[in-house]
């Protein structure tokens, strides 16, 4: 039975997730060696899923700042619970 | 060991990380202050428990992103799920034929690598994740950066099995694939 490219491509971000069963493997592969475009596909999931891993460090060099109104807010409520206890 | 800093100093040295971290994950300025407030309240209140196993920054962002996970459920338990299915299905729909074969293409990205060191890259990236509908979105976060359970993730985002997950999984990956090929490997090559 051959995999269609749909299927394929579902297949193929279900084995990110978990070890697929032999059989469905076994119909991955196959389908991977006659089909180029299924192949670029699961390349590119295997990169995003590397670059996720690296994506807070980027967030972290962000341009965004606390809005200043926001920090004043927040000081003040930090203060107010610090009297408190 | 590692100790903590004055509370009250907190603020100063840690608003806008905080901050940063909790707009990229909720992409929503208004919750994302609320979310550094609960937190830097939370690490206030609750510092005894600090055990000094990491530093005081991933201390912070820790309970930062508890406070986001909580957010995250109240806010999607909310959203009906099928407009996004919707939205989602219409990929798969430009994507395949009715018989399940591409009907674009799909190519090699040259020198994906290269794209790290870029930062307009990276800024790139977190477009393409803003634009993903929030579920989708969510689940970008919770799976491919905090690595969390299929278990998990199914009862924070109310996904009712794991095979919707996969489901979804598969279709948030396809569309976040199609944003970076469009706004980045296509206009690389040429």
């Amino acid at each position: 039975m051959m995999l269609s490219c749909k299927e394929a491509t579902e297949l193929a971000s279900h084995s990110l997730d978990q070890k697929l069963p032999w059989p469905q493997r076994l119909s991955l592969r196959l389908h991977l060696l006659i089909c180029h475009r299924c192949r670029h596909y699961i390349n590119h999931l295997f990169f995003m899923q590397r670059i996720a891993t690296k994506i807070e460090q980027h967030i972290e060099k962000g341009q965004a700042v606390l809005p200043p109104q926001a920090r004043q807010k927040i000081g003040a409520r930090l203060q107010q619970q610090n009297h408190s206890s | 060991m590692q100790t903590l800093s004055d509370p009250s100093t907190w603020l100063d040295q840690y608003g806008d990380l905080l901050y940063r971290h909790a707009l990229f994950r909720l992409n929503d300025p208004m919750a994302a202050e609320e979310m550094v407030q609960e937190t830097l309240l939370a690490a206030w209140q609750g510092r005894a428990r600090f055990a000094g196993k990491s530093s005081e920054k991933t201390w912070l962002i820790g309970i930062l992103k508890h406070k986001i996970v909580d957010h995250l459920r109240k806010a999607i338990r909310e959203r009906p799920m099928d407009e996004e299915l919707r939205s989602i299905d219409e990929l798969n729909e430009t994507s395949f034929d009715p018989r399940g074969h591409w009907q674009i293409d799909v190519t090699q990205w040259s020198h994906p690598d290269r794209s790290l060191e870029q930062t307009q890259f990276w800024e790139m990236l977190e477009t393409c994740v803003a634009k993903l509908p929030r579920r989708m979105a969510a689940l970008f976060i919770l799976r491919e950066i905090d690595g969390l359970s299929s278990e998990t993730i199914c009862k924070e985002l109310a996904i009712s099995s794991t095979n919707n997950l996969w489901v979804m999984l598969s279709r948030m990956r396809m569309r976040l694939r199609q944003c970076l090929d469009q706004h980045w490997f296509d206009q690389s090559t040429k």
